[in-house]
């Protein structure tokens, strides 16, 4: 430990100017954290002077190549890597826990609460960031072939999350679909595990044998690895996994699932293949009857398929569902199907069977606070401060993350407005140093208090659903200028004219 | 004497290319052994895997009594690296590199540190990256002759200097020189001369020989042999003996080097192949002329 503190005294010498740049950075941050609407710019900064700090620390004493003067020194390897761990956190990690200390205060959030945000964000960014950083600074020789290596690889995760889509192979990998937002944190959280299991084990090993051609080679296994999780598992696993987390058991076997009476409630989207294939958009209003009453509910994902006369199938991997507020105990889901043609044609005049499952989520537990309508906003609840925004009207906002609820705002309960969209991660934050959130509520002109209502997830479970008899041709809808724009096949559908 | 370096087998393969093949010496304790051999030879090579830089790619090789991949703090505390390639951290004054060493070293001398600085003229608050490239190399040998290493291993310490630097240099080498066991490759064949005890000498990987100084320098002469009559009567059924090397003939002088000079027995080998000669002259030669036969010569045979 002794050589440790030698080396890390060096290091904190040879690094004055880094760290006292990063120093500046973090109060600047906080500053702007309090007065700037929007300082991702200044987040982005500060990361990047992070992670240069990180790459400067480790080539200190680069570990690939024979030329360096410590490697004929007697450095012990556990007190090198120990130092630049002990750097990274007292140089780097330090500076952005106060600048984050400071946006929690000068924000005027309660401490107590933000705390679980504030150790978390720290967290994510040591062993999401730093610690990835550090790793890959122990493979390169010096700051240039970091560099070109960190463009290599945020370039192929931006291809692989942007570039891919346009790839008509892979059209079909589970990354491609659009999926529910509210679990989406498990694919991001197993590939973020195995990115910090990997560089962690790199950056070990880097240190211990300084083999750099086969530690590289096993860094590439980690990101394919983290990679190949992250497109190719199906939405069905994070939704069953999210199923497995839930804190109260649901019997979904319960529920009943009807067709509703009316045809169509929703005006149906406008739906075009990038690809130019052509299919037909079925819209089925399901009633689902069991829901226990009292509960809110939203709907994470639908799977449908559909069972012909003939044995014939069809299915849908993920499928849009609107969720539209029903009767107590009931509730009516939207499901949009694009029908590929073969089946639709065959299909559409005789009766078939659906087949869905259902992903819900309950919400329950509420919690409220009246308060009084000011422009400073004031604590609520759950980490959320409330006040008269500037131009957006009522705005709630919350440091690190929005929180794992249901939020409701409104002077009455019928006139309250919701934010719906909530990630259920259990991690107190996002990845990220400052990341204040803020939605935005309608509010009645001339009301001086509000309430503000959470609920939080209690329930993640799967109701499977059976419907016999479906004639499709009863929900079909094509638009009608795919019939005069002259798409081969789409006259001879039944044409609903846009009204 | 026993052995401070012994290299066993060792061959370095990168990718298709052959570096090393088999190369096998041991360098008694104490001695100066000089590691000679033209660019690309393996010499660098060579003193990386001494030092655990390199992996070889088979054989061994041990340092201090313990296989060199497993060299840790305990053998580096003794062994003393200076090379033309290391990249020292620039951004360390020379006092500063000085102090920030010593820990790292239970033998470091303090008043001897104080002593090779000033001698070596070394600026204490200038940062190593404002030092000429003699001051730099002068500031490396300082940091490591002052903890009295067991060791010390040079990687062409001499190239780019002045001969003024190169003269202090050799001159504090040479006077650590039995205290420390030197091994040092270089192609400044005439510095390495004054005060190395052994030479071994590497062509394409392989080592050609290794031996004591002494004995190399009394076993090369350079002979001019003046004929009696022109060469056409030398005796076309005699083979020249293969010792003989680097040979040169006008009609009446012929010239060689022989690498295996004996006092008694090389005149009658003269006499043997040339019969009569009007005169014989017999000059030592310096490491530099040995060196540039030797090397021609395995030039010349591959």
């Amino acid at each position: 430990m002794r050589q440790a503190w030698h080396i890390f005294r060096k290091d904190v010498r040879g690094m004055r100017a880094e760290i006292g740049l990063l120093i500046a950075l973090a109060i600047v941050l906080g500053w702007a954290e309090t007065s700037l609407t929007d300082p991702s710019w200044l987040e982005l900064t500060c990361l990047l002077a992070a992670i240069y700090a990180v790459a400067r620390v480790i080539h200190f004493e680069a570990i690939p190549g024979t030329n360096q003067f410590w490697i004929t020194r007697p450095y012990r390897r556990g007190s090198l890597l120990a130092a630049k761990v002990l750097f990274i956190l007292i140089c780097i990690q330090l500076p952005l826990f106060f600048a984050q200390l400071y946006m929690i205060t000068a924000n005027g959030f309660l401490l107590a609460q933000s705390l679980p945000g504030l150790l978390c964000s720290q967290a994510l960014t040591l062993f999401l960031v730093l610690a990835p950083a550090a790793c890959l600074a122990s493979l390169t020789p010096g700051i240039v072939s970091f560099v070109l290596s960190g463009f290599l690889l945020v370039a192929t995760v931006l291809f692989l999350d942007t570039g891919l889509s346009r790839v008509k192979l892979l059209a079909g990998l589970p990354a491609m679909q659009a999926g529910p937002d509210s679990i989406a944190w498990l694919r991001y959280s197993f590939a973020a595990a195995i990115v910090a299991v990997f560089a962690a084990s790199v950056l070990f090993r880097q240190y211990r044998n300084r083999r750099t051609s086969a530690n590289r080679k096993w860094g590439m296994a980690g990101i394919s690895l983290a990679c190949a999780i992250f497109l190719f598992m199906p939405w069905s696993v994070s939704l069953r996994l999210q199923a497995a987390l839930s804190e109260q058991y649901f019997d979904g076997s319960s529920l009943r699932a009807t067709l509703a009476s009316v045809q169509k409630s929703v005006f149906p989207n406008h739906w075009s293949d990038p690809f130019g294939s052509y299919s037909t958009e079925v819209s089925l209003p399901l009633e689902i009857q069991g829901i226990p009453t009292g509960l809110d509910v939203a709907t994470d994902a639908l799977f449908v398929s559909l069972a012909g006369a003939d044995a014939q199938t069809w299915s849908a991997d993920f499928t849009p569902a609107i969720l539209r507020p029903g009767e107590p105990g009931k509730i009516l889901v939207d499901a949009n199907l694009v029908i590929g043609r073969g089946f639709f044609e065959k299909e559409n005049s005789r009766p078939v069977t659906l087949h869905a499952r259902l992903y819900l989520t309950t919400f329950g537990n509420p919690r409220s606070r009246t308060v009084p309508i000011r422009q400073v906003p004031v604590n609520v609840i759950d980490g959320l401060q409330c006040g008269e925004g500037t131009s957006v009207g009522y705005t709630c906002r919350s440091i690190f993350r929005w929180p794992r609820r249901l939020v409701f705002a409104g002077a009455t309960r019928s006139d309250e407005a919701s934010v719906r969209s909530v990630s259920y991660s259990p991690f107190a934050a996002d990845l990220g140093f400052g990341s204040i959130q803020r939605h935005s509520f309608s509010v009645p002109v001339g009301v001086t208090e509000t309430t503000i209502t959470t609920e939080e997830p209690v329930s993640h479970f799967l109701a499977e659903l059976t419907i016999p008899n479906v004639l499709l041709t009863r929900y079909t809808w094509v638009a009608k200028h795919k019939c005069d724009e002259g798409l081969p096949g789409a006259c001879s559908l039944p044409v609903i004219p846009l009204h | 004497m026993s052995n401070c370096l012994r290299v066993a087998g060792v061959s370095k393969v990168f990718g298709k290319v052959k570096v090393l093949d088999g190369l096998d010496f041991e360098v008694p304790e104490g001695s100066v052994f000089a590691l000679i051999g033209p660019n690309g030879a393996g010499k660098t090579t060579t003193i990386k895997i001494l030092l655990d830089a390199l992996q070889p790619t088979s054989g061994h090789a041990t340092v201090l009594g313990v296989d060199s991949r497993n060299i840790g703090p305990r053998e580096l505390e003794k062994i003393g690296y200076v090379s033309e390639n290391q990249e020292m951290p620039g951004w360390m004054t020379v006092d500063y590199m000085m102090a920030y060493l010593r820990p790292f070293y239970p033998t470091w001398d303090d008043s001897w540190a104080r002593k090779l600085v000033d001698r070596f003229n070394l600026p204490p608050d200038r940062p190593l990256r404002h030092l000429s490239r003699g001051m730099l190399m002068k500031a490396a040998l300082a940091s490591s002759l002052a903890y009295h290493p067991r060791l010390l291993v040079m990687d062409e310490p001499f190239s780019g200097l002045d001969p003024l630097v190169r003269e202090e240099l050799i001159e504090n080498l040479a006077a650590s020189a039995g205290e420390t066991t030197i091994l040092v490759s270089s192609h400044d064949l005439g510095e390495l001369e004054s005060f190395a005890s052994h030479i071994g000498f590497l062509d394409r990987g392989s080592l050609q020989f290794t031996e004591e100084m002494a004995s190399l320098a009394a076993r090369f002469r350079q002979i001019e042999i003046t004929l009696e009559e022109p060469a056409v009567n030398v005796r076309a059924d005699v083979a020249w003996p293969a010792t003989w090397l680097r040979r040169e003939a006008t009609p009446t002088v012929v010239r060689f080097v022989d690498s295996g000079f004996h006092s008694e027995r090389t005149p009658g080998e003269i006499g043997h192949v040339f019969g009569n000669v009007r005169h014989i002259s017999i000059q030592a030669m310096p490491l530099r002329t040995i060196f540039v036969t030797l090397a021609r010569h395995a030039g010349r045979a591959a």
